[in-house]
């Protein structure tokens, strides 16, 4: 299973940078590149963060997708 | 990034200069052993070439080290009673330095072995090479900083 998420089009859509964004959720520009990448995983706590700037509920954003064999 | 790859070579850096210096320090003490007598006595001579590349190093290790903190509230004190590469600015970067540092602890499980295994050469190295043992410790921690640094520069960009 592989966690997949929609940073990358809400940030957009908000017309938000990452640096802005990276400001509001109190983390760095590099960690808003891997995490839009989909290589970093956040923690519950930073999820939860997000999901609260966005105005959404966690599992809007982040979801797990089934990887075919 | 840039604060572990300075502080890493600062570190290894300041490993070599320690070796060489504690190497000077051995080859005077060396001869006073050998020769206790017919001189004049235990004399130490520090050489200025030698302790100013070190004091340098360390000045710059700390200036360095206190200006890329990342909370700039932090006193120096408190700050001194730290180390700059484990001062990490977010969550990610909480969990590289994890991977980066079982990296460098792997490092040591194998350089340590090999480390022991030179020393059963420590007769014929110590005839060639007498400061010997200060340079395969400067190397063993260099090899640990090293495999620190790539690691964490490696997962830093993933």
């Amino acid at each position: 299973m592989k966690l997949i998420n929609r940073v990358k089009s809400l940030r957009s859509s908000n017309g938000w940078t990452q640096e802005q964004f990276a400001q509001m959720i109190g983390v760095t520009r590099q960690t808003i590149i891997s995490l839009e990448k989909g290589s970093y995983t956040p923690s519950l706590l930073l999820a939860m963060q997000i999901a609260r700037v966005f105005e959404r509920p966690v599992e809007s954003i982040f979801y797990l997708e089934e990887e075919s064999e | 990034m840039k604060r572990v790859i300075i502080q890493s070579c600062l570190n290894i850096c300041m490993y070599f200069l320690a070796a060489f210096f504690i190497s000077s320090i051995h080859d005077q003490l060396q001869l006073f052993q050998n020769d206790p007598v017919s001189g004049t006595g235990f004399n130490l001579t520090l050489d200025l070439s030698i302790i100013l590349p070190i004091l340098l190093v360390a000045i710059g290790l700390s200036i360095t080290g206190y200006w890329m903190r990342t909370d700039k509230k932090t006193s120096f004190s408190k700050w001194s009673s730290s180390t700059t590469e484990f001062s990490d600015q977010d969550e990610r970067e909480e969990v590289i330095t994890g991977k980066a540092t079982r990296t460098s602890y792997v490092t040591f499980l194998i350089t340590l072995p090999v480390l022991m295994i030179s020393f059963l050469f420590y007769a014929p190295l110590m005839a060639t090479f007498p400061n010997f043992p200060f340079y395969a410790i400067a190397l063993v921690l260099t090899a640990g900083t090293l495999s620190y640094m790539t690691a964490w520069v490696y997962y830093y960009q993933k």
